[in-house]
């Protein structure tokens, strides 16, 4: 019922703010970046803790090349910088913006974020951006810093594919917030946020590419999981920084990436009008 | 004073206590219906992450430093089923750093039950379910495939998870009792302290000596699964032998945790409101 | 002695540290950690007797739930004794906290999910409650605070004030002999408030219980509580019957009338009823006020005189008000002297 009330109320607002979206926009990402200069320390030790994984990983990948100079195509270093980047680019949109999104919407800020003069989608993503600027942006650096010095990544493929890869990891991001975003959306039928989180980001990370080289899985799933969005967060860009496959696949493999960033965007307006409607409708 | 039931042994009396907290976190969680079986499902498709990893690894790979699939599998479950135990039966330390901030924390001082009882039982994690069904699944699949089941490995298992249930647990306390030292809102030292558990899924000679040091000793998450699983597997020369000492060290952990968890309640001061 | 609650010369210090904020300030805090003391008490002595209901009362900060902490073995006194039913609360925690109860406001001891029935039956076994008298004890509260209707109900439905009621009765179960109230009708509503004082009041009675509550809420006091205690800034600055405070403060029961016809201002028509007689008449209109600054005179007595004089359309009493009272004491309007001379008097009555 309330929440009826204040859409019926915001309508007049919205289209007086529709004349200048783009401000409102960047004051969202502006805020959320803040917020997260402001926590800054946890922001840091989070990094730390993931990097738990991709140590135990190099330590493990060291151990399997000592027997055998290549395993599924890749050699150690590929496999090193597979490791490194694949963590960083999936820190790129990590727990504390999944669970900013989760909590927006349990809260209620739903109703807040509902009054904004901005489409409720984009507010998320400027959101999740000024997060990802921070946390994102800092792991990503983090691990191609250390990569490079300690544990002695390649370097991308070449300069072409360098201007390629940081144009996916833009798109990277974009894909992961959206997928975030659609999950979040259950927010509205279940509170157990943990749960969610932990379903969404297991089946992200296994699907993305972010746990193995999708190239090693086995042939028959391999196929199935090449063409989902899922690995856009992850295998589409990494392959392009190692040029696999040359050039001219990177450039389909970035349209393809684009397609689904289209695709999962009409769907994230369509699933979160649903999901608000059918709630409105409960009067929740 | 001179009344029956407190003739009742302290320590049946503690014990039943504490089944009746569980029985009764338990039944609220099953009130959430939809939510029991969601955060059961989270937490082992986030614990599949980990196995899918692995057997990806070993369709592409037939043995790392001499460790077969199942010899890997045996210390997935060595890890996960103590890790799920101690979710089930003492994961209120988790809470303790909104407890202690926010002045709850008086409450359990106040009743006539001994303090670090309550907290262990103050909440019931689901999850911890599906951790130690997947960890026993592991376990046993590991010891089958690796053909390695001998007339005691079934009281040395009972012995090895019982101690490791103990050792996560002193080490879940004392991660988190860091509250009643440095009280900030949020911290993730804790979750780092626990995950470093990571480590010992995978045989411990991987790791550089420095490493394989630190995982026997801060926290010793080695003993809950890397040195037991040498004596199971038969291997590893006289390191195995390790194995044995996991209720000592055990022990130790436990021993320390109660040294700090008196000092930490002699810390206590309230909230200043 | 009879004194269940002792406490003698409690200073508590509390460590705050000095942070500055940010990244640099932190770090610096954790190499050289500062910190600087706060007294939240500066040597506070309460003594109190078996049965006796005493009102604990003092501004934000004062220093009252730091009291209510130290007496209940929640936290240790920098310096100073308590006793508590003859233990050290602090030390002797686990037993001390079977001789006593505390309910703080707004804070529940209740499960959230399950029915208040069990949450009662588990604190019974918590507490070692034998089966007999936790039927006997049970069947008093449930009729008392009329709990019939809430016991399959779980916590988390009940509405601040039903939840008030049950928490009583989990408070009571174990029968204690000593009552800690933490500020307990914070934010609660004035028809539950009223409620909630006729029930402590109530058990208070019929159980011989030993109450000590805090509040900055007058209404608590003037209702529940014969006994005062005013605390400010760390120290007792009033011990002793609430009427003696009221009377030292300088603050006096009034009778405001409305006259059936009026009477201009300065007229001495109604001082001149009560010639010689400790009152002070002003008003002007209908409207009167006659103050009484006599101790001996009774509000009955001057309506009487009043009616016997003048047609009245409505008459009413006032008290002082407390507020008025307590905010004296703050601001040292009382000489503290004469108010300690007179506690040991009151505490007899
Ligand atoms: N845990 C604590 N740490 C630091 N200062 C505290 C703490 N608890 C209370 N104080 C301070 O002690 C003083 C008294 O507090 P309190 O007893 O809670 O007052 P009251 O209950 O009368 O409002 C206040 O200045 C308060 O800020
Ligand atoms: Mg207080």
């Amino acid at each position: 019922m309330r929440e009826r009330g204040t859409v019926s109320r915001s309508r007049p607002a919205r289209d007086v703010g529709r004349t200048r979206p783009r401000r409102g926009v960047l004051a969202i990402a502006g805020a959320a970046l803040q917020q997260a200069v402001a926590y800054r320390a946890t922001t840091a030790l989070g990094i730390a803790l993931t990097f738990v994984w991709v140590i135990i990983q190099y330590y493990l990948w060291r151990s399997v090349y000592a027997a055998r100079p290549v395993v599924g195509g890749f050699d150690f270093e590929t496999m090193r910088t597979y490791v490194v980047l694949a963590y960083g680019l999936n820190a790129l949109v990590g727990w504390r913006i999944a669970s900013e999104m989760m909590s927006s919407i349990r809260t209620g800020a739903v109703t807040l974020d509902v009054l904004r003069p901005i489409d409720y989608r984009t507010a998320q993503l400027a959101r999740a951006a000024g997060w990802g600027v921070v946390e994102g942006a800092l792991s990503l650096l983090v691990s191609i810093v250390v990569g490079l010095l300690l544990l002695r990544i390649s370097p991308p493929a070449g300069p072409v594919e360098l201007v390629l890869f940081a144009v996916s990891v833009v798109l990277a991001f974009v894909t992961k917030a959206l997928l975030v975003f659609l999950g979040s959306l259950l927010m509205f039928w279940t509170t157990n946020g943990l749960g969610v989180m932990w379903s969404l980001q297991a089946l992200i990370q296994v699907l993305s590419g972010g746990v193995v080289p999708l190239s090693l899985l086995p042939s028959a799933v391999g196929a199935v999981v090449e063409v989902l969005p899922f690995r856009g967060v992850v295998w589409t860009p990494v392959g392009i920084y190692l040029g696999l496959g040359g050039l001219g696949r990177g450039v389909a493999l970035l349209g393809l990436q684009a397609l689904w960033v289209c695709v999962l965007w009409f769907a994230a307006g369509r699933a979160w009008r649903r999901a608000f409607a059918a709630v409105e409708v409960q009067g929740g | 004073m001179g009344d029956p039931a407190r003739a009742e042994q302290p320590v049946r009396r503690l014990a039943r206590i504490y089944v009746r907290l569980r029985v009764l976190q338990l039944r609220s969680a099953l009130e959430y219906r939809g939510d029991f079986w969601l955060s059961i499902l989270g937490a082992v498709l986030q614990q599949l992450t980990g196995v899918v990893f692995a057997v990806v690894l070993f369709t592409s790979v037939p043995d790392v430093l001499g460790w077969g699939p199942w010899e890997v599998a045996l210390l997935f479950g060595l890890v996960m089923l103590p890790a799920g135990l101690v979710e089930l039966l003492s994961d209120g330390p988790w809470s303790l750093r909104t407890t202690v901030n926010s002045g709850s924390f008086d409450r359990v001082l106040l009743r006539p039950l001994p303090p670090a009882l309550q907290v262990a039982a103050e909440h019931f994690t689901v999850h911890g379910l599906g951790n130690a069904l997947l960890g026993a699944v592991l376990v046993v699949a590991g010891l089958t495939g690796a053909d390695a089941w001998r007339w005691w490995t079934v009281p040395f298992l009972v012995l090895t998870v019982v101690a490791g249930t103990v050792l996560v647990t002193a080490v879940t306390f004392l991660a988190n009792m860091v509250v009643f030292w440095e009280p900030s809102a949020t911290s993730t030292f804790p979750v780092f302290v626990v995950l470093t558990r990571d480590f010992a899924k995978f045989p411990l000679d991987l790791y550089p000596p420095a490493l394989q040091v630190v995982l026997s000793s801060l926290p010793p998450f080695a003993f809950t699964s890397c040195f037991p699983a040498l004596l199971l597997l038969d291997r590893g020369g006289s390191l195995r032998w390790l194995g044995l000492a996991t209720p000592l060290v055990a022990a130790l952990v436990a021993l320390l945790a109660a040294v700090a968890w008196r000092a930490a309640l002699r810390r206590y001061e309230g909230a200043g409101h | 002695m009879a004194d269940v609650v002792v406490a003698d010369a409690l200073t508590k210090q509390f460590r705050r540290p000095d942070k500055t904020p940010g990244v640099r300030g932190a770090v610096r805090h954790l190499v050289r950690p500062s910190f600087s003391h706060v007294e939240a008490l500066r040597g506070v002595s309460l003594h109190v007797a078996e049965g006796e209901s005493v009102a604990y009362i003092g501004p934000n900060g004062a220093g009252k739930s730091t009291t209510v902490k130290l007496l209940t073995g929640v936290l240790a006194p920098t310096s100073g004794r308590v006793r508590v039913c003859g233990l050290d609360p602090y030390t002797d925690r686990t037993a001390n906290a079977r001789n006593i109860s505390v309910v703080f406001g707004q804070r529940t001891q209740l499960w959230w999910d399950i029915a208040v029935l069990e949450s009662l039956r588990l604190l019974a076994d918590i507490y070692s409650v034998p089966a007999a008298s936790y039927r006997s004890t049970m069947e008093e509260l449930v009729d008392v605070l009329d709990l019939g209707p809430l016991l399959a109900v779980p916590a988390r439905q009940l509405s601040l004030g039903q939840r008030m009621r049950c928490d009583l009765a989990a408070a009571l179960l174990h029968s204690p002999r000593v009552f800690f109230l933490d500020e307990p009708t914070i934010g609660l509503d004035v028809s539950v408030k009223a409620r909630f004082r006729d029930l402590v009041g109530r058990m208070h009675r019929e159980r011989g219980l030993t109450v000590l509550l805090t509040s900055h809420d007058l209404g608590d006091i003037e209702q529940l509580c014969p006994r005062v205690v005013v605390i400010d800034r760390g120290l007792v600055a009033y011990d002793g019957a609430y009427a003696r405070l009221a009377a030292e403060a300088g603050h006096r029961r009034r009778v405001v009338v409305t006259l059936a016809d009026g009477l201009p201002e300065g007229s001495t028509v109604l001082s001149d009823l009560f010639a010689g007689e400790g009152v002070d008449v002003a008003g002007a209109g209908a409207s009167w006020t006659v103050r009484i600054d006599d101790p001996a005179t009774t509000p009955g007595a001057v309506i009487a005189r009043l009616a016997a004089g003048v047609a009245l359309a409505d008459v009413r009493i006032e008290e002082p008000s407390a507020e008025a009272v307590i905010r004296q004491v703050y601001e040292g309007g009382v000489p503290g002297a004469a108010l300690s001379a007179t506690v040991e008097q009151d505490r007899g009555a």
